[in-house]
């Protein structure tokens, strides 16, 4: 109920950890995108959705960023394709920690 | 038939001797509750020394995590060169890859902000070969 705080009345956390990354968390071990979410979460609080949406425009593409990581994989597979296309055009050699050959890093 | 003296198998003259026929059946060895005492004492003998070794193998563990809390500035700090090495290679190798790819800024922040985001597995294990990704990932639940 919203303005019935009831678990803390009965002193009880039935949801609260399940509501956000940012809360509390058990073992206080804080998630990846810990930072971005309660960035957002500050800069979106208290001023609806629709100014959120336009305001908070940057918090949020960054929280969603750092959950789906979509930019980032896509980076990393322009990358490759260039890396494999330049290896069969011939024009590239990787270096030698890059082939796998070395000592494996721990 | 004649009765000439063929050689035959006989009995001794006078009969064989007495022949103890009757049931043997001894009573020894514990009874049955003894038997249940003896194992019972045993498997508690047993249980208690286990218990010992274990609290004394719980000691022992105490220390080794001890060991590593000490050695913990030491390993976190070897972790994070290790990573920022790695990221300092796979920038390098993207200039030169990405030289004729046209509109690529190499080194690209994705996201809006300065904060230094932790790199995924993906990105410090990209340009080498898969198994290596793998078995980052994957390899401490594989380990037997």
């Amino acid at each position: 109920m919203p303005f019935i705080d009831l678990q803390s009345k009965l002193g009880i956390n039935v949801d609260k950890w399940l509501l956000a990354q940012s809360g509390e968390q058990p073992l206080k071990r804080a998630s990846r995108c810990h930072a971005f979410e309660k960035e957002w979460i500050e800069c979106s609080h208290a001023i609806g959705k629709t100014r959120a949406s336009k305001e908070c425009n940057i918090e949020w593409e960054d929280f969603y960023e750092c959950m789906h990581r979509i930019k980032t994989n896509k980076r990393l597979y322009e990358i490759r394709k260039q890396k494999d296309k330049m290896i069969k055009e011939g024009t590239y050699t990787p270096p030698p920690h890059h082939t796998g050959k070395e000592e494996p890093l721990s | 038939m004649a009765a000439s003296k063929v050689k035959q198998d006989m009995p001794p003259p006078g009969g064989y001797g007495p022949v103890d026929y009757r049931r043997n059946l001894p009573r020894r060895g514990l009874s049955g509750y003894s038997m249940f005492a003896v194992g019972i004492g045993v498997m508690m003998f047993g249980y208690w020394r286990l218990c010992r070794w274990n609290r004394e193998r719980r000691r022992m563990q105490i220390e080794d995590l001890e060991a590593r809390i000490a050695l913990l500035p030491l390993l976190q700090a070897e972790h994070d060169r290790q990573m920022l090495r790695m990221l300092r290679e796979n920038l390098e190798e993207e200039a030169t890859l990405m030289k004729d790819v046209p509109g690529w800024k190499v080194g690209e922040n994705v996201f809006h902000t300065e904060r230094w985001v932790s790199p995924l597995p993906e990105q410090l294990y990209n340009l080498r070969p898969r198994e290596e990704l793998i078995q980052k990932k994957f390899g401490f639940q594989w380990y037997v």
